[in-house]
């Protein structure tokens, strides 16, 4: 194909195939734009269940949370060992009150020195930090309650099961 | 790039790929990067409690015996945090975060008032048992 005439003319060829390629690129870059805004969130759940199971194990909490537990569950104040053995996310479609696709995070957790009535209160922490850690990578504390439930980010928002001890 | 220079196809793709890689990675690397923080700072701090605690326990079990602790001026990345020790325990708060570590109940004291003895960064502190009958365990800024 010849790009340019004598005259400096483009020619019809080039100029239909520059255009093809520009509409593959917009939906291509649509395409890329979606899976990256999904994988930042699934880093930043990742990062939250971390964070929380950090806070966990070294039994070093938010001074509200640590005042309630020392009332009533003080064996929450010592160390544990706890991990995190992988998250999984389920894609539940558009949800028309959100006007947002909605995915549902698992966390699914092992400690098997962890007794099952401290089990709540460890996996509504780790819940609460991912959902936090994802409010928090795309800047949208404002659009969720004070226990970032749900979760969103640009163009979908994230809800948490309960954590699955394994 | 060709003759005329201008740009190919595959350099201006790839770049392109290697530009969108390379921002969700420094997102990704930054978010790990600060939860190392973050775990070097908790991780510090559970430990000076539990140096704390296991101290009182050590110097409980001998009349007379006396320790020094030097608090470190920083916990990781954080200078605001402060240490209170009373009969039930060592308390730590750090960043709005509060830890316990347990002790052996015993009546802490700094020499003037029972109860909640408070320790700050940076400073150095010996913790005494009482060498007399009455068992106290005495924390006082050298």
């Amino acid at each position: 194909m010849k790009l340019m005439d004598s005259k400096g003319n483009v020619s019809i060829e080039y100029m239909l195939l520059l255009g093809i390629l520009f509409l593959m690129s917009l939906m291509i870059a649509t395409h890329i734009y979606d899976a990256n805004e999904l994988n930042i969130a699934m880093g930043a759940a990742r990062s939250g269940a971390s964070e929380g199971s950090t806070i966990n194990n070294l039994a070093i909490y938010p001074k509200n949370s640590f005042d309630i537990y020392e009332n009533e569950k003080e064996e929450l104040l010592t160390t544990r060992c706890l991990k995190i053995v992988k998250i999984e996310f389920q894609n539940q479609g558009y949800n028309p009150n959100y006007k947002r696709n909605k995915i549902q995070l698992k966390v699914y957790a092992t400690g098997p020195l962890i007794k099952p009535v401290e089990r709540n209160s460890i996996g509504d922490r780790i819940n609460y930090n991912v959902r936090k850690s994802i409010c928090k990578s795309f800047q949208t504390e404002n659009l969720s309650n004070i226990f970032y439930n749900p979760a969103f980010s640009h163009k979908y928002v994230f809800t948490t099961a309960d954590v699955r001890w394994v | 790039m060709d003759n005329n220079g201008v740009f190919s196809a595959d350099l201006i793709i790839s770049t392109l790929m290697v530009m969108i890689i390379t921002t969700g990675m420094i997102h990704m690397a930054s978010e790990r990067m600060d939860i190392a923080h973050d775990f070097d700072k908790l991780s510090k701090t559970r430990q000076l409690s539990e140096k704390i605690a296991s101290t009182i326990n050590k110097v409980d079990a001998s009349p007379g015996q006396g320790i020094y602790i030097k608090m470190p001026d920083t916990l990781g990345n954080s200078s605001n945090y402060m240490v209170s020790v009373n009969s039930s325990g060592v308390f730590i708060m750090i960043d709005g975060m509060k830890g316990k570590s347990a002790i052996y109940p015993i009546i802490i004291s700094n020499g003037v008032n029972e109860g909640p003895i408070l320790m700050y960064p940076g400073k150095t502190y010996l913790i005494q048992n009482n060498p007399g009958k009455t068992k106290i365990i005495f924390i006082n800024e050298i």
